[in-house]
Parts: structure tokens; sequence; C-alpha cells
């Protein structure tokens, strides 16, 4: 029996990049995602549907991580993407990726996905005077306390 | 000016110049939400103009749906403010009933309205809001004005001139206000490289809209942005001759917004209206009362109840 692949749960997930990190949106679930670490470095894989192994892959050839590491964090990110309806299984063949010289390995960063569950209150919020340093959807606490 | 909506553009720009600031992360903040606003309510746009398609209505975007279309390379670099879409005035009244049947809120149609105003607006219940156009611009209300706008568009979009038109026409009765998009609207659409000048100058010379263009386009040297406006392109529209008529509705619009202005620039559409009906003088006076009456008395039969 052949591996599992996964692709990202288009149309109902959008996504978008910015400063290496990827945004993701379920429109039908209402909620909102960021997606960081090392986790947009395996992301293309997903959009072409690819298996846990390629993952793994992906992210050893552009990271410094030890594979078990590697694996243990691929297992455990597909298992949270699926569980939140971000991807779903991959039907027909997977997409070819385009070929590129690899990149300069750099630090292997645990993957790390930020769920809001609350997306029609976030987007209430004022995204310059309502949110901590870090920016929207970060929720400053005391514009909770005032909600 | 605009400095909200310039935000999610100024973040994207810093990031790609590898420029850091204590305050970017804010700004990359207001770039999420813009993103993740806009793409819910594309979501909502593209679900509705189905639903106005399958009661028989085409429906062109505009405003900041079509501004992110024809001249932003993703959808949060330009904040929106709710839904705008144009429809054929002569099926105005199947859009009216699309929308009510969708569970917008807005006034009940009737000829007399598509007869005296260009669109009208409709709320949800969670205060989500929609602008339905049945004329691009409100100096061009009458039949037949549209004609170019519906022929040029494609995918369901105004083309860029015609954008450029109605963004420098309508913003100028907010110059220049601050939190007000249309100046980075005209940078955008500047930019995109897409905007057909010998056109735009044809449209602006037909609808009588030479002065409000070329006063937007100062505006923006004033303002400090540098739009990519070909010099030739401006020089020709400075040359145009504009009447009289022009410049008085021009000054009313800038002008205090009171009873007098809102008459004089109801009248000064009238004039078009009549112009392209060929009306005789008798015939454009006695018209204007009713015209008159149905733009500025008009009030939305369902009353807005944001929040209930």
């Amino acid at each position: 029996m052949s591996e599992p692949r996964y692709r990202l749960a288009t149309p109902e997930v959008i996504h978008q990049t910015i400063d290496g990190e990827i945004i993701l949106i379920h429109l039908w679930r209402g909620s909102y995602h960021s997606l960081h670490g090392c986790g947009p470095l395996f992301f293309d894989g997903l959009l072409r549907g690819a298996t846990a192994a390629d993952l793994v892959d992906a992210l050893a050839a552009e990271t410094d991580g030890e594979r078990a590491a590697i694996e243990n964090a691929v297992e455990r990110m597909v298992a949270e993407l699926w569980r939140v309806g971000l991807v779903k299984a991959a039907e027909g063949e997977p997409e070819a990726a385009a070929k590129s010289p690899p990149p300069p390995k750099r630090a292997f960063v645990y993957p790390q996905l930020e769920t809001f569950t609350d997306l029609h209150d976030l987007l209430t919020a004022d995204p310059i005077h309502d949110v901590e340093p870090p920016g929207w959807p970060i929720i400053s606490r005391d514009r909770e306390g005032r909600g | 000016v605009s400095s909200f909506h310039l935000l999610p553009r100024l973040a994207r720009n810093l990031i790609r110049l590898g420029v850091s600031h204590p305050e970017l992360d804010r700004w990359k903040g207001v770039y999420r939400r813009a993103f993740t606003a806009n793409e819910i309510q594309l979501r909502e746009l593209a679900s509705l103009r189905q639903r106005l398609a399958d009661g028989g209505v085409r429906a062109l975007a505009v405003g900041g749906a079509a501004v992110i279309a024809r001249a932003c390379a993703d959808s949060g670099l330009r904040p929106m403010d709710g839904l705008a879409i144009l429809v054929p005035p002569a099926l105005a009244s199947r859009a009216f009933d699309v929308l009510h049947a969708e569970g917008w809120r807005g006034p009940r149609f009737s000829p007399a309205v598509v007869a005296t105003r260009r669109g009208d607006r409709f709320e949800r219940p969670d205060g989500r809001k929609l602008d339905l156009r049945w004329y691009l611009l409100g100096e061009n209300s009458h039949s037949g004005a549209d004609d170019s706008v519906w022929k040029a568009a494609t995918s369901d979009v105004p083309a860029a001139e015609d954008l450029l038109l109605l963004t420098c026409v309508d913003g100028l009765q907010h110059a220049p206000e601050p939190g007000m998009p249309w100046p980075a609207d005209v940078w955008a659409l500047c930019e995109s490289g897409a905007i057909d000048w010998k056109r735009l100058e044809a449209e602006a010379v037909t609808r009588r809209v030479v002065l409000p263009l070329r006063t937007a386009l100062r505006w923006m040297k004033w303002l400090g942005l540098d739009a990519p406006i070909p010099k030739d392109a401006l020089a020709r529209l400075e040359a145009l001759p504009v009447t009289p008529f022009e410049e008085r509705e021009l000054a009313a619009k800038l002008g205090r917004w009171n009873a007098p202005a809102r008459l004089r620039i109801a009248w000064s559409h009238h004039l078009r209206r009549a112009t392209a009906a060929g009306l005789g003088p008798v015939s454009t006076v006695a018209g204007f009362v009713p015209y008159a009456l149905g733009r500025l008395l008009r009030r939305p039969a369902a009353p807005s109840k944001i929040g209930s």
C-alpha cells in the first residue's frame, strides 16, 4: 500500500506568505493560523501533494536538523494540520517540484502552528491600537477585558 | 493621508528591502488583518455575484475589490471597506430582489430611484456593507452612460482607466480627508501600467469630468505621492479646455457640503442627463424638480440596525 499523501485543503483554505511566515485561513471554519519555525520550508510540498517522507526530505535538505528530530517534527505537524482541517488526503498524481539548486542549510527550528479560532472577534479589533507588540492577531489583554 | 490603507504596502516594501523598524511587527499585523478580512469579503463577493448571475444579472466588481484585481499583486495590500458592485440599470430591479432574498437590508426598488440616483447602500445585520450601483459615476447617471465601461470590462472588473476615473472623481469628494484610500488607489492603478491614457482622456471629455480628474492627479503631487503618470498624458489633460459649468460643479464639491452645494451638484448631474437625452431648455428645467426631489429626499426604507 502506498504511503498517504497530504495537500493543502483548498479551496476552503487560503494562504499567504509574509516574511517567512505562512498565514492560513480556513474560510469554512472561520479560523486563522500562522505556520512558522521551519514549517514554511516544507509548505511547498503540501501544495503539490507530498508524503510525510517527502516533507522530511525537504526539511533535511534545507536544515541542519537530525533526521530523527525532523521526522518527529513532521509527524506531529502533519497530525496538527490534519486536526485543524488545513490539509487533506491528496488524490491523483503528485505534482513535480521545481528544480532549483539546494539552498544553504539553515538552523533547524521546530515548526510551530499557532491557531486562532475566533476570527470574527479578531476582525473587530483595531489592528494598530488593540494589539500586542507582535501585531495582529495577538490582541492586547486590555482590549479583551473591554470586550 | 491614507496612512492606514498604506500600512500593509509599507510593511511589504520594508520587508522586501530588509529594513527594520520598531513598528514593523505592528504593520505586518495590519497586513495580516487586511489579507484575512479581504479574502473573506472577496469570497462573499464571488458568492453574491454567482447569486446575481443565477438571477440573470451580470455584476462588475467596483471599489476595493476591483482595485485589488487590477492593481495589487496580493489582496493584503489594500484593505477593503465593504463590497461594491455595478449592475446594468435595466437590471437594477432584479438586483434589488436578489439582495433582499440574500438577507441584505436596504431600500426597496422603485423606477424613480434608478432615474435619480447612481446606487444605494445595503447592509447585513452584522454590519457588513454593500454599495449597489447602476451607474459608475453620479455625474453620468443616464441611459447608455456606461456602455463603454461594460464593453471594456474584463473578468467582470472595469478597465483600469474606468477605475482610475471613478477613484479620482469620487475621491475628490473626500480630499484631502485623512484615512481615505483614494490616493493610494490612484497610485496603485497608475503604477500597474494598465492605464490606456488616451481612452481615459476620451472618457473624461465625453463624461465632462476632465477637471476633477486632473485636479485629483494634481492632489497626488501635492500629497507627495509620486504616481507614475506619463508626462505627455498629464500635459494633454492639462491642455484640455473646461467649461465654467465644470468649474462651478467642482467648487461645490470641494466646498462646504450643505444643501446649496448638493443642489448645485444635482443640477450639474441633471444637465448632463438632459443633454444626453436631447431635452430642450423648458423640459430640462421642468425635469429638474422631480429629479432633485428624488435625489435629495430619499432615505433608506429600512433603517440600519447594525449591532442589533
